[in-house]
């Protein structure tokens, strides 16, 4: 187990690394600089602005500035707002729980909606209800979410009067966003979880359980799913990034505070320093999160870890 | 079929072409959802391209009078704050989806072909540096990419086109790649190395046409993707500005005015679930069709 872990960690490394280094040049591709895109809020003269340029190390050697950005990326230091100055790391870390948590209760809505629904498709395959299920997740997977997003607020929050119209209000302000950010996800997990289980429906040991006389749904629920379990932590993992940045997008329907909000009123003002943080720290997440599938797997299938 | 001494009917042109046409039919018959996507997607294009037969409103004219009019006979799908009329607005901004949905596709499946064969084809070293770049690439996740590239470039459309094309890359890559090695040991690449054939003209001519399925699966699903990411950042203020009638914009429009108009937000929203469901349709009759093998 140590052995795979260290390889796989290995492995990740250098994705972190190139991470960095998009982000890192990412900026550089702005047609003229940070200072030139400052100007426009403060009326520098020429000479202040080259001032701000040398003070900034904007005139360094590019490998230069490359060294010092490691370095203080290194120390946590992502740069400070143009706008009102505050660093980038604690904005991101002020936002970046309630994304987390919008991503988290959307994979949630997804699985408890999806394996379900997919095992009941599955289980009657080529019935009525196989086939209503799949037209159901297709249509999931064509609907906008910040469209459905909208529709729940016209409906739950302005005409019914249920849930709360933004999303800021603890927990049952929470229900719509995941509600919508979720149910494209639980389309895709339907669909998966349906063909898995087809397939292990098939196996011999699923005919062995069977035999010796297993209830359908011990046979099912127990047999089956756990198999088709891996398929589907693999899927959810690779989902993760979709969900993020669904989440950012949510964020601006509900107007919720989070690392969406944040991202989208900073691109609006080209505030370069937060866009690039929130970029970078979407990135690495993704990255972590499919570390984590990766070592979940081994720990769920040792054939995985040993191989 | 075919039995010996039978007279078969000469093959003109004519009857080829017929058989063709038979055999298309046949296809459709046999997937439903191929043909469903194929109606929509054709539906949609022929009003997003001919909207003047559907509406004589005009798209972006202010009408201050009639805002705000909830749907009815004047205007089936009732006006915006501005009084411009919705179903206009909706049929007109078609054409945009149209353009956001195949555009930046077209350029992920060029630069991704172009990477994926190389990458599969020389292997070693080459493939091991393009396969690590398509692993960071993949990282960030298609919106924040979008984010970042229209924070670079401004926001507009032809910016956010570039963006989803950009985002989309990496999948075209890591599909072709796998394809190309699949091939790659086959005896008739063996062979047409042994007849002296250059590597490009192997690849173009020999490798890449069994890409060619998946990568037609990949794109009508692609669309589907591209039409939705698009109109969600141009919800969010990065695509096309203002008065034009895009899908995502006018939502925008609905979003601000939800609690007075929920028609505003509601027909747009409509417009695209319906053209993403056709893509996604045809996608996956495509799939089932081309190759049965991918089916997930």
């Amino acid at each position: 187990m140590a052995i795979y872990l260290l390889r796989r960690l290995a492995l990740t490394i250098p994705v972190i690394f190139g991470i960095v280094i998009v982000t890192f040049f990412l900026v550089q591709l702005i047609p003229g600089d940070a200072v030139s895109a400052m100007q426009g809020q403060l009326k520098m003269s020429a000479q202040q602005m080259e001032q701000m340029r040398e003070a900034l190390g904007l005139n360094d050697p590019l490998h230069v500035q490359l060294g010092r950005y490691l370095v203080r990326l290194a120390q946590g230091d992502l740069g400070r707002s143009l706008f009102g100055s505050q660093p980038v790391a604690l904005l991101i870390s002020a936002n970046i729980g309630a994304t987390f948590q919008l991503t988290i209760a959307g994979m949630l809505v997804a699985m408890l909606i999806g394996i379900p629904l997919g095992v009941f498709a599955a289980v009657r395959w080529g019935s009525f209800w196989d086939v209503a299920a799949t037209v159901i997740a297709m249509l999931g997977v064509s609907v906008p979410a910040f469209w459905l997003g909208l529709m729940m607020i016209q409906l739950f929050a302005v005409t019914l009067g249920w849930l709360p119209i933004t999303g800021d209000r603890g927990l049952l302000g929470l229900i719509m966003p995941a509600a919508a950010l979720g149910l494209a996800e639980a389309a895709i997990i339907t669909r998966l979880t349906r063909s898995t289980l087809l397939e292990i429906l098939g196996m011999d040991y699923v005919r062995t359980a069977r035999a010796k006389g297993l209830i359908e749904r011990a046979v099912v629920w127990k047999h089956a799913l756990r198999n088709a379990l891996l398929p589907l932590l693999t899927m959810i993992g690779m989902q993760f990034g979709t969900l993020f940045g669904g989440a950012v997008i949510i964020e601006n329907v509900f107007s919720r505070q989070g690392l969406g909000t944040l991202a989208t009123q900073a691109v609006i003002n080209r505030d370069f320093p937060v866009v690039q943080g929130c970029v970078m720290v979407a990135a690495l997440l993704y990255v972590l999160v499919n570390l984590l599938v990766d070592v979940l797997y081994g720990v769920v299938d040792p054939r995985i870890r040993y191989g | 079929m075919i039995t010996v001494g039978s007279q078969q009917p000469p093959l003109t042109p004519a009857t080829v072409l017929q058989r063709r046409f038979t055999g298309f039919f046949f296809v459709l018959r046999r997937h439903p959802s191929l043909l469903t996507g194929l109606v929509i997607l054709l539906l949609m294009a022929f009003t997003a391209l001919m909207p003047q037969l559907f509406t004589d409103a005009n798209p972006v004219v202010m009408n201050i009078r009639d805002r705000m009019q909830p749907p009815g006979l004047a205007h089936p799908f009732g006006t915006d704050q501005y009084g411009r009329d919705i179903l206009a607005r909706v049929l007109y901004g078609g054409r945009f989806s149209l353009v956001m949905g195949s555009v930046p596709i077209l350029l992920a499946a060029g630069v991704g072909i172009l990477l994926g064969l190389i990458a599969g084809y020389y292997s070693g070293w080459i493939d091991a540096l393009v396969m690590r770049i398509m692993d960071v690439w993949v990282a960030f996740p298609i919106i924040l990419l979008a984010l970042a590239i229209v924070t670079v470039l401004g926001p507009g459309l032809i910016n956010i086109m570039v963006a989803i094309g950009i985002a989309w890359v990496p999948y075209y890559t890591r599909m072709v790649r796998g394809v190309v090695l699949g091939m790659r040991d086959h005896v008739f690449v063996d062979a047409a190395r042994v007849l002296g054939l250059g590597d490009a003209r192997i690849l173009l001519r020999h490798v890449l046409p069994n890409t060619v399925a998946p990568l037609i699966v990949m794109s009508s699903m692609g669309i589907a993707g591209a039409i939705l990411t698009g109109a969600a950042l141009s919800f969010i203020g990065l695509g096309p500005q203002a008065p034009t009638p895009e899908w995502g914009v006018i939502l925008a429009d609905g979003r601000q005015f939800i609690r007075l108009a929920w028609w505003i937000g509601f027909f747009p929203g409509v417009a695209i679930a319906l053209t993403v469901l056709g893509a996604n349709l045809l996608g996956d009759g495509l799939r089932d069709w081309l190759d049965p093998r991918m089916k997930v």
